[in-house]
């Protein structure tokens, strides 16, 4: 008898919004061995009964947009079992998870990544940082996936969470607000630094081999030569065609807005957007003026001493 | 690798990749029923039933329709009632052109019966392809429906699919059957058993009995099972298929149906295992197994309750149909269906779908067909005569729930036959769900894979003229929209020529 083909880990990527995620997870995806998935939050819950519902085990909501949160696997469950994503077959996503209601997370994610066997994983959920508890559920479902920590310059994430569509939302929900003056104001480089602070617990867990950490801003000034270290670090191929594969992330099924009743599943500015647009992508100084603040300080010092420690 | 991420992305034929190849009972409205299709010599061919519900008005089924849907004479042979036989070639289909491609090939011949004129055939109701031993090629072969008054139902055989004549029939078909739909390839032989009698039992005869032969044309038919099984509660053999080493057959019972399957091996009768029972456990409402399938190494099984899902004569309906599917080792599974606790353990539909795709009106799973890697089903759905039926005759709860959305609202919503897909046999989604648009095409009854596509046969029996409710009461006109039709479903790739 042979033995059943093996499943590869996944991989993920662990990145604060607005750090180019969306476009370098789609990248990565597109490798000929990869399979690049949208936003899953799976790990946000522990059985698919509270994912379903977007309650809590105590009844109490998980987020105000957990409907759109889900948005992410009912598009991948609709690609894998109907091979299109239609209204129609986001139904039939829906029935899939009502069936599996009393499954685990881990168990979900494991029978999708052996759906896309032998392809491999590649998939990021930023709400998973929210809490160590939840990257603590990917780790014990996956405990050999790899992850590929996503930095951009705290002044620019910044600056592009505030001009994003839904980036103040976002800043809301995770209280990134600056209450030390006399008036409230939304505070971008609190989310850029709990976040950092997240994944670096996280990441503390795991032996090196495991975890490789990459600059964005690295990456899309010298797209060849880091696509293809990061291939090497995957253990994938880093031929010309995988990496031309790479930069062409528009082509993902995932690359566009879903149909009316799973639009989401990825940063909408992405979805509208998501060609690879090549050219230098600069890195603003950290001591410089934040263009957000009235009094124009710089990043809080340890704002600028974390992101130093991270190659800033 | 590459192939890998294609597989993942075939979608499978939604209802914008279906055209429409043939309309209006290829221009003969009374040709109702596409009741048999096979591809055969490059071409589609499609046996018709005619003017089923003018049929069904003289017939001693139990029925309760107030106002009779179409206009019918006193006689139902003063219709021309000779079924006919046509085929498609896709390379003479000419874009636009209605009905175009088509040809009629045989008709059915005139037989003086005790002085009465009548058609020897009314319907062909089954139809495949096989090579007997004096064969010298693929034949077509095709199972007939009768007159009650004619000379009994015979299987018909085809070199060229122009000629057909009839071949000698195992012992036990007398005249009382008049219609039988099974006629089934496996291991080399050919497999069939009678289906109805006259009287008004056109799906039961009482013989559940199959017969097989390896050399058809020459005779030599023998039974291959105990009558029944065994049991007298089969009341006939309602579908068959081969699916690896085993022949399977679906038996209608009015406590539920069964499915034997066999290796159809040593001296007839054949060593059978019952695999599934009781109607997998629903009981009645799962009273005969109305369709077959293989796919991906599965045998699947669609349910259905007679006479249009509401068997009035047996009191059982209306109920939706429900799917199961056969493993090679036996274990079968719950498709689409009502989660239960059975003697084999508890079922619930993997699907997540409830009986009838959670439509009461979906009255069975009529057909089934793998094509392209993908699962199709097409279902009778009775939502269209409710527009006929005797109202006062309705549940009080029934008749609730219709007056709450009303009848045109529900006909004009979810009138027409159903087809779904699936591609791992679990997961299903519609193609349509209102008869590619066309409320009266009110059943899928033939599937059939080609290379040219995936060939759809709706029944449509509402012409040539229709009942409607018009200043002047109820009366009859026109119906543009009736008549059977065939549509085809293509991958872009591959268009008709």
């Amino acid at each position: 008898m042979m033995d059943a083909p093996s499943v590869p880990d996944p991989v993920f990527v662990l990145a604060a919004p607005r750090s180019f995620t969306s476009l370098i997870t789609a990248m990565i995806g597109q490798h000929p061995e990869l399979y690049g998935l949208p936003e899953l939050n799976l790990f946000q819950c522990d059985l698919m009964e509270e994912f379903n519902t977007g309650l809590t085990p105590d009844g109490i909501s998980k987020s105000p947009v957990w409907k759109t949160m889900r948005h992410g696997l009912l598009r991948t469950v609709a690609e894998l079992y109907a091979g299109e994503q239609t209204v129609e077959s986001i139904h039939m996503a829906e029935r899939w998870l009502a069936r599996r209601a009393d499954r685990t997370s881990a168990e979900v994610f494991h029978e999708l990544c052996k759906s896309i066997a032998p392809l491999r994983v590649v998939e990021k959920s930023p709400g998973v940082l929210r809490k160590q508890v939840f990257m603590d559920r990917m780790l014990e479902a996956f405990p050999n996936a790899r992850f590929i920590h996503l930095l951009r310059s705290p002044v620019d994430q910044g600056r592009s969470v505030l001009k994003a569509k839904g980036g103040i939302g976002v800043l809301l929900a995770m209280n990134c607000v600056d209450y030390r003056g006399e008036e409230a104001a939304l505070e971008p480089q609190i989310l850029w630094h709990d976040t950092q602070v997240q994944i670096l617990r996280f990441l503390d867990k795991l032996p090196d081999e495991q975890f490789v950490t990459v600059r964005g801003e690295d990456l899309l000034n010298d797209l060849d030569n880091s696509l293809g270290a990061l291939c090497r670090w995957l253990g994938v191929s880093d031929d010309v065609e995988a990496i031309a594969a790479m930069k062409r992330p528009e082509e993902s099924a995932y690359s566009c807005l879903g149909p009316a009743n799973a639009r989401l599943g990825n940063d909408v500015n992405f979805l509208r957007s998501p060609a690879l647009r090549e050219g230098g992508v600069t890195s603003t100084p950290l001591d410089a003026p934040l263009p957000w603040r009235a009094d124009a300080a710089p990043l809080h010092p340890r704002v600028q001493a974390l992101a130093r420690e991270l190659g800033y | 690798m590459k192939q890998m991420r294609c597989a993942a992305a075939h979608p499978g034929l939604g209802e914008r990749a279906f055209v429409r190849i043939a309309r209006n009972g290829f221009g003969d409205a009374l040709n109702s029923y596409p009741h048999s299709m096979a591809w055969f010599k490059d071409r589609l061919v499609v046996g018709t039933t005619r003017s089923n519900l003018c049929l069904f008005k003289v017939s001693k089924i139990e029925k309760k329709l107030d106002r009779w849907p179409v206009e019918c004479p006193d006689y139902v042979y003063d219709l021309d009632m000779r079924a006919q036989i046509w085929s498609f070639d896709p390379t003479e289909a000419r874009p636009g052109v209605e009905n175009s491609g088509w040809t009629l090939r045989a008709r059915a011949p005139w037989i003086d019966a005790q002085g009465e004129r009548l058609p020897r055939e009314l319907g062909y109701r089954g139809m495949c392809v096989f090579k007997g031993t004096s064969d010298r090629e693929e034949c077509l072969y095709v199972a007939t429906y009768t007159p009650a008054r004619g000379f009994g139902t015979r299987i018909l055989r085809s070199e060229d699919g122009i000629r057909f004549d009839e071949i000698p029939m195992p012992e036990g078909f007398d005249r009382s059957v008049i219609t039988l739909r099974l006629v089934v390839p496996f291991k080399g032989r050919l497999f069939t058993s009678p289906t109805g009698k006259a009287g008004g039992n056109p799906n039961q005869t009482g013989q559940a009995v199959i017969y097989a032969s390896a050399d058809p044309a020459g005779g030599s038919w023998e039974p291959v099972n105990l009558p029944g099984f065994g049991d007298p509660g089969n009341i006939g053999i309602f579908e068959m298929v081969g699916c690896g080493d085993y022949l399977y057959a679906g038996t209608g019972n009015p406590a539920g149906y069964q499915i034997w399957r066999t290796r159809a091996e040593g001296p007839a009768p054949y060593d059978w295992d019952c695999v599934v029972t009781n109607g997998a456990y629903r009981g009645p409402l799962n009273q005969g197994v109305a369709s077959f399938a293989v796919h991906q190494g599965l045998v699947y099984a669609g349910s259905g309750i007679q006479h249009g899902g509401i068997d009035r004569g047996a009191g059982i309906g209306p109920a939706g149909p429900e799917l199961i599917r056969i493993h090679e080792n036996g274990r079968w599974d719950l498709v689409v269906g009502s989660s239960r606790d059975t003697p084999e353990g508890a079922r619930a539909p993997l699907s997540g779908y409830t009986p009838g795709f959670n439509n009461l009106f979906n009255g069975y799973f009529w057909q089934m067909e793998s094509h392209d890697g993908w699962l199709y089903l097409g279902t009778f759905d009775w939502t269209t005569m409710l527009r006929y039926s005797e109202r006062g005759a309705w549940p009080a709860p029934f008749r609730k729930m219709i007056e709450r959305v009303g009848v045109e609202k529900l006909v004009q919503t979810r009138g027409g036959a159903e087809l779904y897909r699936s591609r791992d046999g679990e997961n299903w989604l519609p193609v349509t769900t209102q008869g590619f648009g066309n409320a009266f095409n009110y059943g899928i009854r033939t599937l059939q894979s080609t290379p040219y596509g995936l060939a759809v046969g709706l029944v449509n029996p509402f012409g040539p003229r229709v009942g409607f409710d018009g200043p002047d009461g109820y009366g009859y006109r026109y119906n543009p929209d009736g008549g059977l039709e065939i549509w085809l479903g293509q991958k872009r790739e591959r268009n008709l020529p």
